[in-house]
């Protein structure tokens, strides 16, 4: 009797679940939801998780496929994805902080994928050192890789064949070499090249830049594996560091404002002036020899590839692999039902299919049973058959104190600061009745704490007829001086700042390039930061092109003494385009907040530059 | 009279109820009767499938290192009513307790479930260099030696750019697998499985376990799939399982560019499951559904051997398992476990 009712009990039991799953399917479905979009269907339990920007289009695309799919729904739960970008370095930050205001930064993710591991080992330790459990997975639990790319040294064709690669090898003691010889290309037979000049980004924010510094360390130690503290403490290694960071051009918070300004570049003939090497991940090669130099193509784009290509270099002491883990988070706000939803969508992201998809945005699959394939081809500029060796993952505390050191070892800048104190600073900005002159002025004396001590800083403020003697549009509030001794005055000064008149924002870009022009220093980055919340309203100076020619011919050209200008696009009335315009003619990159409230956020990625 | 007959019947009716609701309640109490199942990571799958067929097995996968410091000092509920693993992690943990003057946890009949040859996966570029420099058979005192030397790869007749001697495994401190391949490293090292906590004192063999251990790359996840996943560029050989191996070689695109190696003598990590002394039904349930036909298919379908069930794709006939597992005592394999956190420091 028993044995004849318990498969009959099973039966309705499975039934049950097949009818749920069923009806959970149904609800996916019916969403009409895709690409992480639109509401939760009904029954269907949210995964919101939170990707660097690299791959950002290859999660939608594997998310628009997974929601309303079969994989979407199990007996227990259905999932539904909801994408947002996030950079590696900042949802480490947002995470250790419990990742507050979700207005302004987001929801709280169930899943992370930073572009490295190294972000969760970095975040676990932070949270060892507040007493706190930590978030991300380790030893047999530790999250899957979705992708890899190794990070390698992108350098124009001919430079890379004036330093014979691939028959030499090359690794970063080689490149420390180039950026201290005093005849730079010269000392190679090209000494139309210029000085050796190094692109990196910031490692508190990039991957990249993050592993390019732990294989800077380990090149300076002669270690491939277990660099420590100790090794990070000791004079030559920390010579060995500043000397590697003497030759960068600039910082920046993504390696695709250099890849950009590359590709202009070389549509002008440009591009070996530029930058003779960026640290970038392997991926960003292949994209910039196909056109695509930011891996985005929009609607109508047509990628055209460059005059010049690039070559990816693989250092010769090995290097470090972004493996892009997929991360449930053990966060207090991930429920059980979320991690099971999520599970859902990892084993999708891990099936063969959806890894052949993988590679096809450039990328190296991270399931062994894909074979790595076109487009990772020499045609390309990168080699499948590299690299050889791999460093070894620092430990944590390790992790921290590189990005540490590397706020003091990094290349000094000397900045001036150009704020816009016109009248439509004085709109209101906030919910709280703060005006953008408010919200601006805060975020720029926050600003000022990621300046290190030696850097050089001044304040200028712009607005017509600011100023009863000539020049009569901006005042130098502070002269650009050493932030360590300045710091609180121009903070006092920047508290003390109202809004005025109108906009001559020509007339002080041009003045402030050139005021930091006729000051260069070549040991540092020299930069202009220009924020500004409208348009030229100056019938004074209205010839945009004449200043963008200024701009340009400052920068091109072996010789030249380049001063990098930063516009940043503040208010919904402010004029992004010719910002941008007046960005590219300085090889920088323009950045918007024209949500007011996005201003600090903005500003901290803007310094990251320096 | 007819009273008296109403009143009887409903006594029988009351008591009839009672019998029944107590013979549901018991019924209901088998079946929500829960059965917590503990696996080692390598034995995830398999247990997965045991826990979606009979829903009284609540599954936790655990790397077998973490569950043995947990019930190695655990003095109440040890939070299992049974534990998949290989041997012999179980009588580490009651050796462990014995010397924390606490009880034994685990019943000593512990069959044999399925067994799996250690095995050492390795590039075959890299299999030829080391024939060479090993005196043609690859062994782990030999890729010890060659992990250990300063000059890496050019100073054993590999190229240049091989860079270091790149050997991996799982982590003896916690993964299963791990501790069992530095077990057949070790007695590869004397010649014999028998080796003592003594001969781990032994110069020139701390010397060869430094100079190997300290050479291991650190992997997130599974060495083997790191290693397929990126190339040589991660590991140029790592140990693990037959079982692991095996079916992993046989789907990866770079599986063919690997040889798989039996290192003499063979040793096996074998499936035990260890069941807690004191347990009234619950073990007698877990053995049967663990030792059940369809635990034995999936251990089979996961790439372990099992008599009697067909071989998972990439795990070959031969060579023949040996009769025991000629591993080093659980004792010794405890104490590598110390000497081994000792070198690396981790």
């Amino acid at each position: 009797m028993r044995r004849a009712r318990f498969p009959a009990q099973r039966a309705a039991r499975a039934l049950v679940v097949a009818v749920a799953t069923a009806m959970m399917a149904a609800a996916c479905t019916s969403s009409g939801g895709v690409g992480g979009a639109g509401a939760v269907p009904k029954g269907c339990t949210a995964v919101d998780m939170a990707s660097s920007p690299e791959k950002i289009d290859l999660i939608t695309d594997l998310t628009r496929r997974f929601n309303g799919s079969a994989a979407a729904t199990s007996a227990k739960t259905c999932a539904f994805v909801r994408v947002q970008k996030k950079s590696s370095g900042t949802a480490e930050q947002l995470l250790a902080q419990g990742w507050p205001d979700e207005t302004t930064n987001g929801p709280r993710p169930t899943v992370w994928s930073p572009a490295s591991s190294a972000w969760g080992a970095i975040l676990n330790e932070q949270l060892r050192t507040a007493g706190q459990p930590p978030m991300v997975p380790t030893g047999a639990a530790a999250p899957k890789p979705i992708q890899l790319t190794p990070l390698v040294i992108a350098m124009p064709k001919p430079m890379a064949d004036a330093l014979g690669y691939p028959q030499t090898s090359i690794g970063y003691g080689d490149i420390l070499k180039l950026a201290q010889d005093p005849a730079g290309w010269g000392g190679k037979g090209h000494p139309e090249w210029g000085p050796f000049r190094l692109g990196k980004t910031n490692p508190n924010f990039s991957t990249s830049a993050l592993s390019a510094t732990i294989a800077e360390y380990y090149a300076a130690t002669g270690k491939t594996r277990d660099l420590s503290n100790e090794d990070l403490a000791r004079p030559e290694v920390d010579a060995f560091a500043r000397g590697v960071e003497s030759s960068v051009v600039h910082y920046g918070d993504i390696t695709l404002t250099f890849l950009n300004n590359w590709y202009r570049n070389d549509a002008r003939g440009t591009a070996l002036t530029y930058a003779s090497a960026v640290a970038v991940e392997e991926k960003s090669v292949i994209d910039y020899n196909k056109g695509n130099p930011d891996g985005i193509l929009d609607p109508g784009e047509q990628p055209r590839p460059p005059k010049v290509p690039l070559v990816a270099i693989y250092p010769k002491e090995g290097t470090l692999f972004s493996d892009s883990p997929f991360i449930v988070l053990d966060a207090p706000w991930v429920t059980p039902q979320a991690k099971d939803a999520a599970r859902l969508f990892e084993q999708f992201v891990l099936q063969p299919d959806n890894q052949a998809r993988v590679l096809s945005f450039g990328f190296r699959p991270g399931n062994s049973q894909v074979a790595v394939g076109d487009p990772i081809t020499k045609a390309n500029g990168v080699d499948p058959d590299q690299p050889q060796n791999v460093l070894g993952l620092p430990d944590p505390a390790v992790l921290v104190k590189v990005i540490d050191l590397w706020g003091q070892q990094r290349k000094s800048a000397r900045v001036l600061m150009v704020l816009d104190v016109s009248g439509s600073m004085g709109e209101p900005a906030d919910k709280e009745g703060n005006t953008k002159l408010d919200l601006a002025k805060q975020a720029a004396i926050d600003s000022l704490g990621q300046f290190k001590a030696d850097d050089q800083v001044g304040l200028r403020i712009f607005s017509t007829d600011i100023s009863a003697t000539p020049p009569t549009d901006y005042v130098d509030l502070v002269p650009v001086g050493s932030i360590g001794d300045q710091r609180e005055l121009i903070a006092t000064k920047i508290r003390a700042l109202t809004p005025t008149q109108g906009t001559p924002l020509y007339t002080v870009a041009r003045d402030s390039y050139n005021l930091m022009r006729n000051s260069y220093d070549a040991a540092r980055i020299n930069a202009v930061m220009l924020l500004t919340d409208g348009k030229n309203e100056d019938p004074r100076n209205n010839n945009l092109d004449g200043l963008l020619n200024d701009l340009r011919a400052g920068n091109e050209g072996q010789s030249s003494r380049p001063v990098r200008v930063f516009p940043i696009a503040y208010g919904k009335d402010a004029d992004l385009g010719t910002l941008r315009r007046i960005a590219d003619a300085t090889n920088a990159a323009a950045y918007d907040a024209t949500n007011p409230t996005t201003i600090a956020a903005v500003l901290a990625a803007v310094v990251s530059n320096f | 009279m007819r009273r008296v007959l109403a009143v009887v019947a409903a006594i029988a009716m009351v008591a009839g109820s009672l019998a029944l609701r107590g013979r549901l309640d018991k019924r209901s109490a088998d079946q929500a009767q829960v059965l917590r199942l503990t696996c080692a990571t390598e034995l995830e799958t398999p247990c997965m499938v045991l826990a979606k067929d009979d829903t009284r097995i609540k599954v936790t996968v655990e790397a077998a290192g973490t569950t043995a410091d947990r019930l190695a000092t655990s003095e109440s509920d040890i939070g299992l009513e049974g534990w998949l693993t290989t041997a012999p992690w179980p009588d580490i943990v009651d050796q462990e307790r014995r010397a924390h003057s606490l009880e034994p946890l685990f019943a000593s009949s512990r069959p044999t479930l399925a067994r799996s040859p250690l095995v050492i996966a390795v590039w075959k570029d890299r299999a030829a260099a080391l024939g060479g420099h090993c005196g043609g058979t690859v062994g782990w005192r030999c890729l010890g030696d060659a992990a250990g030397t300063a000059g890496g790869w050019p100073a054993i007749g590999g190229r240049a750019e091989w860079g270091p001697v790149k050997v991996g495994h799982g982590l003896p401190a916690t993964d299963g697998v791990g501790l069992l391949v530095l077990g057949q490293a070790v007695g590869s090292w004397f010649g014999r499985p028998d080796v003592s906590t003594i001969d781990l004192d032994d110069g020139a063999f701390q010397g060869w376990f430094g100079g190997l251990e300290r050479s291991v790359p650190t992997s997130a996840g599974s060495p083997l799939e790191t290693m397929l996943a990126t190339g040589p560029a991660a590991f140029d050989a790592v140990g693990t399982t037959e079982a692991e191996a095996g079916p992993q070689l046989a789907r990866a695109a770079r599986g063919k560019q690997v040889d798989l190696l039996y290192p003499s003598p063979m040793a096996t990590a074998d499936v035990v499951l260890a069941v807690p002394v004191g347990k009234a039904k619950a073990p007698a349930t877990l053995r049967g559904v663990v030792g059940g036909s369809a635990a034995r298919r999936a251990l089979a379908v996961a790439g372990w051997r099992v008599d009697g069930q067909a071989k998972a794709q990439g795990v070959p006939d031969s060579p023949p398992l040996p009769a025991t597992s000629n591993l080093p005592t659980p004792g010794l394999l405890d104490a590598l476990r110390a000497r081994w956190h000792e070198v690396t420091g981790k």
